[in-house]
């Protein structure tokens, strides 16, 4: 290896104007994807400037009318679009679940990374084997169960409860990899200074690791703000709607018996401009954990 | 003596242990086996949830959703070509971008951001931010297909034969993270390989073929498992899309949806659809153990 890396140091011998094309075709590549991935966005911005009649009847490329600051005042103004509450909802059921699963998973995995237990490492491996099994397996009996004592309506709880219990398997994952990297000497220091077990989780392994909480408050706003599959499950009443909801709100405005129906493309581009503000901030904010998250973990679809 | 004070200190370790993992043991037990038993368990009758009277019908839910259910069939087979085909176009554009992400031209920091700005659009916004874009009457993607000539362009979502389709071509628009995974395996790779390969006249392809690739292959497999399993259990879009049904005409419903229909609106046949939700996890287990068996095949040993 070091003899390849001294081989490889002085010379280059492509020759320049080869590899001048070379960039060229680079760019040319970069720009074009570029322009695809652009693409949903510009349209997004473009659409939600037009007038209903423009939105709804014509493909434009650049608008022809300029409505943006109606189309914002009807969509905040629409009696069933209450963003502030929606929001609202959402944070309350993103807080739930976050602190739930920060919480128990890391107690979890530090009962794991730090203890003996007669098969702890086959009771692990059943854990993880489980994070094969599909939702929609387990969510059949968490239906029935919510619908038959009646909690289903009251305070998001079957959005936020299985947090609460430690259910995010891969989080007890990454939480005990990282636990398992403590040295061992400074648990014995802090045992010889008195601390107890719990002092010294709450006060030396956590704190090491705040990194994997920055993860959990990060995986979890994504997840808690785009997940659909819950509300459409358990969320009836219009005051219990999350954001989730927002958007269909004005896709289904005009619609009526009839299979084909007006949609108001300027309204509900307003309204997805407004929803996915929370993460644009998120990700400008925090650009670099967010991708560094993202690309450890491979979350939304 | 010396024995007892072990043993004591061995139990003090259990239950420590057990302070702090007894969380997950009650939860695993709430939330993963309970379901799965009781799953199994409805799988055998046919109940629905309003209904007490619950009959114990045997294997006849399986039976019937095998050899009698039509749309239990269509939506099988249109989650497996979902799956599938979003699957390699993912996969070829994650790779194809992150490759070109690697590359050492300026501006490169400007580029990753750009790409990555699909991602930001909540999962639950996509449907309607693709539906405005592709809609035959007003969307950018027609208009522009007739500026280069296109004289029928396609209805995509509009209509039943190119539903399905459509939902695939967005759903390649979600390469982001993949991308990143890729990214970040392919910046672990020593240049000087590739330098030693240019000294060597390799063309492009090959040391993207003999070195990278290579190289790159447990990231390979390990994103082929997350996105077939992510095709199967495709949900947001699928809904967004066919209004929750699956429209136009059951070409968009596949199999999470079906069985969402199944069991969460009415008459609630909970029993039916455990019976589905089971025939689906055993086809993700098979689909895992393929995978791993394949993986034999392409991914190299001795990557460090």
């Amino acid at each position: 290896m070091e003899l390849i890396k001294r081989l490889a140091k002085p010379v280059s011998n492509i020759p320049k104007k080869k590899r001048k094309q070379h960039h060229a075709m680079t760019y040319f590549l970069l720009s074009f994807f570029a322009l695809i991935a652009l693409l949903p966005l510009y349209y997004l911005v473009i659409t939600s400037m037009k007038d209903l009649n423009e939105a709804s009847t014509m493909a434009t490329m650049w608008p022809q009318s300029f409505a943006l600051f109606d189309n914002i005042r009807f969509v905040l103004n629409y009696p069933d679009y209450n963003v502030v509450r929606m929001f609202i909802n959402t944070m309350i059921v993103f807080v739930l679940k976050a602190v739930g699963t920060g919480l128990t998973c890391s107690l979890a995995a530090y009962g794991f990374a730090m203890y003996k237990f007669p098969f702890k490492n086959t009771i692990f491996f059943i854990l993880l084997s489980a994070m094969m099994i599909p939702g929609e397996l387990l969510g059949i009996p968490i239906f029935e169960f919510m619908v038959n004592t009646g909690l289903k309506e009251i305070a998001y709880i079957p959005l936020w409860i299985g947090a609460w219990f430690a259910t995010d398997i891969f989080m007890i994952f990454l939480f005990r990899q990282f636990f398992q990297t403590i040295p061992k000497s400074l648990i014995e220091a802090a045992r010889m200074d008195g601390y107890s077990e719990l002092q010294i989780f709450f006060k030396i392994a956590i704190p090491l690791n705040k990194p994997v909480f920055v993860t959990v408050i990060i995986l979890y706003f994504i997840g808690t703000y785009n997940d659909l599959y819950g509300p459409a499950l358990y969320i009836t009443q219009k005051s219990d709607w999350l954001m989730a909801n927002s958007i269909s709100i004005f896709e289904n405005m005009y619609r009526s018996g009839s299979s084909s129906y007006l949609v108001p493309w300027n309204y509900v581009s307003v309204a997805s401009l407004i929803a996915l503000m929370p993460e644009v901030l998120l990700f400008s904010f925090m650009q670099k954990q967010f991708m560094e998250t993202a690309a450890g973990v491979g979350i939304k679809g | 003596m010396k024995h007892s004070k072990f043993r004591k200190m061995f139990r003090q370790e259990y239950r420590f242990f057990l302070i702090f993992s007894g969380i997950a043991l009650l939860g695993f037990s709430l939330f993963y086996i309970y379901p799965i038993i009781r799953t199994l368990m409805l799988s055998f009758t046919n109940k629905t949830i309003f209904d007490p009277t619950v009959e114990y019908v045997g294997l006849e839910n399986y039976i019937y959703a095998l050899t009698n259910d039509p749309l239990f069939h269509q939506s099988m087979i249109q989650s497996l070509i979902f799956a599938f085909a979003s699957g390699v176009m993912v996969l070829v554009t994650s790779l194809l971008l992150a490759v070109l992400l690697n590359s050492k031209v300026k501006f490169i920091g400007i580029f990753r951001t750009i790409y990555f700005i699909p991602f930001i659009i909540p999962s639950f916004a996509v449907g309607a931010v693709y539906k405005n874009l592709f809609n035959p009457n007003t969307g950018l993607i027609n208009q522009i297909l007739e500026w280069f000539g296109v004289v029928d362009p396609p209805l995509w979502y509009i209509a039943p034969s190119s539903a399905l389709i459509t939902m695939i071509v967005i759903s390649s628009f979600g390469f982001g993270v993949k991308m990143l995974v890729f990214l970040a395996a392919l910046q672990g790779i020593d240049p000087a390989l590739y330098e030693v390969a240019q000294m060597e006249g390799a063309s492009k392809w090959r040391s993207f073929r003999f070195i990278t690739l290579p190289l790159i292959s447990p990231m390979l497999f390990f994103n082929i498992i997350l996105i077939t399993i992510d095709g199967l259990k495709a949900f947001s879009l699928a809904f967004v899309m066919g209004n929750g049904q699956g429209w136009p005409s059951n070409s968009t419903l596949l199999f999470p949806i079906y069985m969402f229909m199944t069991a969460f609106n009415m008459p609630f046949r909970l029993g039916y659809a455990a019976a589905m939700a089971w025939l689906f996890f055993l086809m993700i287990l098979g689909l895992t153990g393929v995978n791993f068996l394949a993986s034999r095949f392409y991914v190299e040993k001795d990557v460090t």
